[in-house]
């Protein structure tokens, strides 16, 4: 009788599982362990413009380089706290470059996936690039791997490297071999001979960055560089369509940061909506760049109804200057000024991040210098201000009396009649005053306005733990 | 040195004994609730400890020839041992009584194998149910808070929410440092659940009516038959069952809960900025600004937040009038009875809790509890438990910083704003919330269009059939699941202004667990002269399965429509599946030798899914003995020293790991403009994962006195745990946020003391006092190679709390003021800013010492208990408090901003010749003390930006449970026809006797049931329950 329950119960016992399909249970089923090369270009892309396109932009760029002006927060007040810094550190890594970095990891040794590995480089180096002109010397050939201790690179050999790994990248690419699907690759649709561009007019964008004097840069080095990339310059960004602008989405996942904070979360964030910058108003309005119409919306209320008012960069300040002028920005609101144009504020905005406007500046930058060119300096400084307006859908009428207006037209000094001399010191402070034959300052005016940060212009500058690039600040507008 | 004198007193009392005849003795031993006989009950001659005979299957013993024995005792587990003098006597016959303080005698060790608490090689305590419900927190964890030597317990921070308990301190760097809890053999899942919402632990959904009693396995020495699963202790919780007799119980609470503590706030100073309160307006408006810092409040008109042209005024209460009395109701019927083989228990509870914030953590729970026992067979039988419970609750509250905690209302705000400002919340046209600050959500506008709900419909089931082989072997098989399933869903309306959804959101989940257990066990007890064996021998296989669906919309279509389809956009949909396996094999010896000296020796051998096929096989001993020392030497009837026992024991333990770290995976994030998104894991997986390793050592004894008047127990424990499995942070350049590692060390140790006394044991008057204290001590002792930090938990980038090599676990750091060499505050040229030292050190949130005390009372029908809990040392960070600093709210803010006033907008000075203001008391670098006066205003926006000002000491004294209760004589109950009545009236908390944190801020506040302790945010204030109890058995 006893025997029965006993081997009732030891039957029961041995029906516990055995060992062998443990490995077999501990198989993720939530998550894949391979993916298309597809998906993870597509998504470092979108990481990508949701970093610099995003908070970044908005707090520090535009705000260091007075295009927006918002109140409160770290580095509005010129500082920062490292949490927030981490923040974009991890992006870049994380977000950024660990998708195309995994691309090159799994498919370098497949012959058909040669382009597509090839292109996750190019665009991994130009994360690079943009790490090293924020943040001087940042770990590139060891990173990615998950060591807990990451050696930097120095910031002058992730120049060299980068100058040199995208020539090679540039020239392997098989323009009849394999290419990422129209829709995953959302900068180039695919097109193999765009990324080629890309890679080259990003040499060109390095080169010219290393172009100033020892310590900041190597002008030799520079020259043979630019020389090289002229001497192929059919193969750097030559016509708008090779603008590497990707748009946003109109999902709530997908949308422009921008729109998200200040069109979608308005009434959260009303008191730090970023509005334009006094001064790039007061450096536009003067030539009468029709641009202004685009960067910015008129006023929708407060004492400059309809008009371009932007903020200063002081957030108010005292409500009296020391003269007894009554200070014009006491008690305004962020809804008093001028709105960010419409363009940028759209979900569906695009980012730039390499512009046939901007190669058009950098060729004239490299020619004033004389390191060649098939056009003059002259030639491709018109060229780029064309294409500026062209992109943001302005005439060519529009454009051609903008060319010459006094201080833009090539050569000639800004027009200062009629202005006090405080207005002029002004300007010289903001370095929007250009001298007659100071073309290099002219070029770099319409290149970006906001290289006039002078210490952003050299390449190797190592005391500043967290640097604004220029490269970043101009290549939206 | 009581020790010593009993000892003394040993020696000295041994020579005398008695020289004896030989005689011959038989007799039967029965029980006396039933009359029946009492098999294997041992007969012992006092003298020598030597065992004589064992009764039969009758009850029944004999002693052929008893030589040199004069007194004979008989000992049975559960029973109170019985003293025979001999004298003479040819029969005796005995009849037993069960021991009253049975938990004290026999106790449920691991795997449920009760024995003897005198055989243990560890120290134990335990706790009955009855010690419980009473006083009994919405939390079952909070319940134990106090009432045992060694284990802390951090409360949730609401009803609903996640407690969490450690015992012994932290064992794991990154991982689980909570117990086991197991029910009637069966693991059950206590997942802590917080999160933006804290939904809860999983043992919060025990029912306290159904337990019997509870028994803590303080660590690996007592756990260690648990193996993988036992580095962090056991709590090993029993079910009530049915006695056989008819009996019906019927319990039922009504306790309310109230704060009971505000903070000091100032009513000078109501909502503006530099002291005026919105000078764009020729009528002020309250909603420019949003902090308490304009001018004095003189009762001049202003808008106030709802548009309403008002005199700026103080509204003193206006934060103490948002919150109300929560009512925690309980009622239980318990129906048991049975006959002859077959024996049940049935029980009904019904729970309906309310929040001190009306509208939320609106509780229901429903627990049915069936308990059989059956006697299939003279050998086989057959024990079953089947538990359900359907917990449910209704808007679960935000919590910590979340822009939607309503909480946060005490931390902003504004002195001038009358609570009534805040409703209507919504506007009746456009559906918008209205009436919000600026960082805050109007809370009325939380309560009523964030609705949330989930229920949880949980069974839990043992069922242990057994066969009896003989008298000294039997087979027991334990068959164990825990199930639930867990939907719910969260909703947040169109029209929010504050939060980030203002067109609306909702999720849904949808979870299923389902844990199973099968053990099987070979027991063996027999005696053989002078010497007891137990032997244990089983296998057991625990199988997990999880999965969760979780579905969420980031927009509406329409306004309040609680369903999926109600979406703007595609759903985001999310399933998590999570499937794992444990088998084992163990064995446990226990050897004594004459009821005095015991050895315990276990094994444990695992095999789990988790690890790597190389590595998932591992084995675990431990050994221990103890030693009666006064049996040992024959001194059993001292009037001074009635027990002596030492003990020592040495365990290894370990822990697996999570299922999936070893290989690493993608994931799928969505689509972006058609093409599919996908990301590499952010934490790097180790395919070569090795399992934990604890080594735990453990000294104590115990020591009773005065004919077991007074108990002592002390314990001494040394605990390391190697090859943790750590989630280490990566530099994020790494291309990963975290890694998993074998790595690290943490040792414990620490002293564990309780003590209990019956003070006074008249018949009218009686007084019992139990004292726990137990200090653990921790430190990390290595982390990985180079890397002497963990970040545990931060409050933004003020406070960080670490795992720190050198340092006690859950050690702070974060922004402070640096000092000069006399410790002075340094502050910058201009006397404005302090100098910062980013990383200062300020101490660990682990306490010194915990300690608690229970006196209980009784007088004749009437008894009297309370509870004493004591922490001290540990420290706080209030990131509430940092926000009432920052918004002038509270009374300290009130520094300096009279004689600014004075000096700057009465007088007009300014700049340099401002004498009048708030002065930072610290120096220049050059020794010079600052006397720049800056604006009250500008200084308390500073101090919150320096972590060590709103740093406080967590000691506290707490006067945590208190009851009176009076039990109804029989002969009245009779005449209502009840066997027995009992009313009491309880309370929790009722006061904090000590404290150094602000008014208002809970010493005992937490941000989180995890490992990164430390850390208060959003926290309700201090709060008690208190109420009434009636239980009547028919």
């Amino acid at each position: 009788m006893k025997i029965k329950y006993i081997l009732f119960l030891l039957s029961l016992s041995l029906s516990m599982g055995c060992t062998k399909d443990f490995e077999e249970i501990n198989q993720n089923p939530n998550n894949p362990t391979q993916v298309e090369p597809d998906f993870l270009l597509t998504t470092s892309i979108f990481q990508a413009m949701n970093l610099y396109g995003g908070d970044m932009n908005r707090v520090v760029f535009f705000n260091y380089t007075q295009h927006f002006s918002g109140f409160q927060g770290e580095f509005q007040r010129y500082s920062f706290n490292n949490a927030t810094n981490s923040g974009y550190w991890k992006s870049t890594y994380i977000g950024c470059m660990q998708p195309v970095n995994q691309i090159i990891l799994n498919f370098k040794a497949n012959s058909a996936y040669k382009n597509r590995v090839l292109i996750a480089q190019i665009w991994k180096d130009y994360i690079i690039s943009n790490a090293v002109s924020i943040w001087g010397a940042v770990p590139t050939t060891e990173a990615l791997n998950g060591s807990p201790s990451v050696p930097f690179t120095k910031e002058e050999d992730i120049y060299y490297n980068l100058l040199a790994d995208l020539k090679q990248l540039a020239s392997s690419i098989d323009l009849s071999g394999d290419k990422y699907s129209v829709v995953a690759d959302k900068i180039y649709g695919g097109d193999l001979l765009k990324w080629k561009k890309f890679a080259n007019t990003l040499r060109l964008r390095l080169a010219m960055r290393i172009s100033n004097a020892a310590p900041n840069g190597n002008p030799e080095a520079a020259k043979k560089l630019v020389q090289e990339i002229f001497a192929n310059e059919q193969n750097t960004i030559t016509v708008q369509a090779e603008t590497a602008a990707p748009v946003w989405g109109t999902s709530s996942d997908t949308w422009s940061p921008l729109y998200n904070y200040v069109v979608y979360n308005y009434t959260a964030n009303k008191a730090t909506i970023p509005v334009v910058n006094e001064s790039l108003i007061y450096h536009m309005a003067p030539y009468n760049d029709a641009r202004l119409a685009i960067y910015a919306q008129p006023a929708k209320q407060g004492p400059q109804l309809n008009k371009f008012f932007g903020q200063n960069i002081s957030y108010g300040g005292g409500s009296q200057y020391a003269s007894g002028q009554v200070n014009p920005h006491t008690g305004l609101k962020q809804d008093d000024y001028s709105y960010i144009g419409a363009r940028f504020l759209k979900p569906d905005a695009e980012y730039v991040f390499i512009s046939y406007t901007e190669a058009c500046f950098l060729k004239a930058e490299a020619s004033l210098k004389g390191w060649g060119g098939s056009k003059s300096a002259e030639q491709y400084y018109y060229e780029g201000i064309d294409a500026s307006y062209n992109r943001y859908g302005l005439t060519s009428a529009q454009a051609a009396i903008y060319k010459n207006t006094p201080g833009v037209k090539w050569s000639s000094a800004s027009d200062t009649t009629g202005r006090s001399s405080q207005f002029k010191d002004w300007l010289q402070i903001c370095s929007s005053y250009i001298a007659a034959g100071d073309n290099y300052k002219q070029i770099i005016m319409q290149h970006g306005y906001t290289r006039t940060r002078r210490r952003c212009l050299g390449a190797y500058q190592k005391e500043q733990s967290f640097r604004i690039s220029t490269t970043i600040c101009y290549i939206r507008w | 040195m009581k020790l010593i004198y009993a000892l003394l007193i040993c020696f000295l009392i041994f020579p005398f004994a008695l020289s004896a005849q030989i005689y011959s003795v038989r007799g039967t031993v029965t029980d006396i609730a039933d009359g029946k006989p009492l098999v294997g009950v041992s007969v012992k001659s006092i003298k020598g400890m030597k065992q004589l005979a064992i009764t039969n299957g009758a009850g029944q013993y004999a002693i052929a020839s008893v030589e040199a024995v004069d007194e004979i005792f008989f000992s049975y587990v559960g029973m109170q041992t019985v003293q025979e003098k001999i004298n003479g006597r040819a029969k005796i016959d005995v009849v037993m009584t069960a021991d009253q303080n049975a938990l004290s005698t026999v106790v449920v060790t691991a795997l449920g194998i009760k024995r003897e608490a005198r055989s243990l090689s560890y120290s134990r305590q335990g706790l009955n149910g009855t010690d419980l419900s009473e006083t009994k927190s919405p939390n079952l964890i909070s319940s134990l808070s106090g009432k045992i030597a060694g284990v802390q317990v951090v409360p949730p921070g609401f009803n609903t929410g996640s407690a969490r308990i450690i015992i012994r301190g932290n064992s794991s760097l990154t991982g689980n440092n909570q117990p086991l809890f197991v029910v009637d053999g069966m693991p059950i899942d206590n997942t802590p659940g917080d999160g933006n919402i804290d939904y809860g632990n999983g043992a919060a959904n025990l029912n306290y009516e159904d337990i019997e009693s509870i028994e803590i396995l303080k660590g690996p020495n007592a756990s260690a038959l648990y193996g993988s699963r036992a580095a962090n202790g056991v709590v090993l919780i029993t079910s009530k069952k049915g006695t056989g007799k008819t009996k019906v119980t019927a319990n039922s609470s009504l306790m309310f809960q109230k704060l009971t503590e505000f903070p000091e706030y100032q009513n000078a100073y109501g909502v503006g900025t530099s002291f005026y309160i919105d000078n764009t307006h020729s009528i002020p408006e309250a909603n420019v600004n949003y902090r308490s810092w304009g001018s004095p409040m003189l009762g001049q008109p202003y808008v106030a937040i709802n548009g309403e042209l008002k005199s700026y005024l103080p509204n003193p209460n206006n934060v103490k009038d948002f919150y109300s009395q929560a009512k925690l109701f309980t009622n239980n019927i318990a129906l048991e009875g049975g006959s002859g083989n077959s024996i049940y228990r049935i029980s009904y509870t019904n729970y309906a809790g309310t929040s001190v914030v009306d509208g939320f953590n609106k509780q229901g729970k429903n627990s049915f509890d069936l308990s059989l026992q059956n006697k299939v067979s003279k050998y086989f039988s057959l024990d079953g438990k089947i538990s359900f419970v359907r917990d449910r609750v209704d808007n679960r509250q935000y919590s910590n910083s979340n822009g939607r905690n309503p909480t946060n209302l005490y931390t902003h705000m504004a002195r001038s704003t009358d609570l009534a400002e805040m409703d209507p919340y919504k506007n009746a046209i456009t559906g918008k919330e209205i009436g919000t600050h600026r960082n805050f959500s109007n809370p009325y506008w939380v309560i009523n269009e964030n609705p949330n709900q989930d229920t949880k419909d949980r069974l839990i089931v043992a069922i242990n059939p057994q066969v009896t082989i003989n008298d000294w072997l039997k087979f027991t098989t334990r068959l164990g699941a825990d199930v639930f399933w867990w939907d719910g869903f969260e909703f947040n309306n169109i029209g929010s202004v504050i939060a980030n959804n203002p067109d609306g959101f909702m999720r849904t989940f949808n979870t299923k667990q389902q844990n199973f257990n099968m053990e099987g066990l070979l027991t063996l007890k027999k005696d053989i002269a002078d010497f007891s064996v137990m032997a244990n021998l089983g296998a057991s296989s625990f199988r997990s399965n999880f999965e969760k669906r979780d579905e969420s919309i980031n927009s509406l279509l329409q306004p309040g429509l609680i369903n999926l389809s109600n979406a703007k956009e595609y759903p985001t949909v999310v399933q998590s599946i999570r499937k794992r396996q444990l088998n084992s094999v163990f064995g446990a010896l226990s050897l004594g030798y004459r009821n005095y000296a015991f050895i315990d020796l276990t094994g444990r051998n695992d095999w789990t899914s988790t690890l790597p096929k190389s590595n998932n096989a591992y084995f675990y001993p431990s050994v221990g003995g103890s030693l009666i020392l006064n049996e040992l030497l024959g001194v059993v009837n001292s009037e001074i020293l009635s027990f002596a026992k030492l003990r020592a024991s040495y365990a290894i333990v370990g822990n697996d790991t999570d299922p999936y770290r070893l290989a690493q995976t993608y994931s799928f994030n969505g689509f972006f403009n058609g093409a599919t998104l996908a990301s590499l894991s952010t934490t790097m997986n180790n395919p070569d994962l090795k399992p934990e390793r604890t080594v735990s050592k453990e000294f104590g004894t115990t020591l009773r006195f005065f004919k077991n008047r007074l108990t002592i127990d002390g314990t001494y424990y040394d605990a390391a745990t190697t090859n943790q499995i750590v989630t280490a942070q990566l530099p994020t350049s790494s291309g990963y946020q975290q890694r998993i590692y074998n790595a690290g060390k943490i040792a414990n140790w620490g002293y564990e003391l309780s003590a209990d006394a019956k003070i006074l044991q008249g018949k009218a008057l009686s007084w019992q006092a139990q004292l726990n204290y137990s200090k653990n001590n921790s430190r990390v002792v290595s982390l990985l190679d180079g890397i002497d930090r963990f970040q545990l938990n931060n409050n933004s980038s003020y406070l960080y709390v670490y795992a720190e090599v050198g340092k006690p676990y859950a050690y702070l750091r974060g922004l402070g003021v640096a000092r000069d060499a006399e410790g002075h505050m340094l502050i910058e040229d201009g006397g404005s800013l302090l100098v910062k030292d980013a990383d200062m050190a300020f101490g660990t949130a682990s306490p010194d010492w915990l300690a608690g005390l229970t006196n209980t009372f009784r007088y004749r029908k009437f008894d009297l208990s309370f509870l004493i809990d004591v922490k001290k040392g540990g420290i706080i960070y209030s990131g509430s408090y940092s926000r009432m600093l920052t918004n002038g709210v509270v009374a300290e803010t009130l520094y300096g901003r009279d004689d600014f006033y004075k000096h700057s907008v009465i007088f007009g000075e300014n700049g340099t010749e401002l004498s009048g203001g708030a002065v930072w008391d610290a120096y220049f670098a050059n020794g010079t003390k600052n006397t720049k006066y800056v604006t009250p205003q500008n200084y308390e926006y500073a101090r919150p930006n320096y972590a060590e000002f709103v740093i406080y000491d967590a000691s506290y004294v707490k006067l945590r449970e208190v009851a009176l209760g009076y039990n109804l004589p029989d002969k009245w109950a009779k005449k209502l026809t009840l066997k027995g009545a009992r009313v009491s009236a309880s309370g929790r908390n009722l006061a904090i006797l000590y404290k150094k944190t602000p008014k208002g801020i809970d010493p005992e506040a937490t941000s989180t049931s995890g490992n990164g302790q430390g850390i208060e945010n959003g926290a309700l204030p201090p709060n008690a329950i208190y109420g009434f109890n009636i239980r009547l058995t028919f």
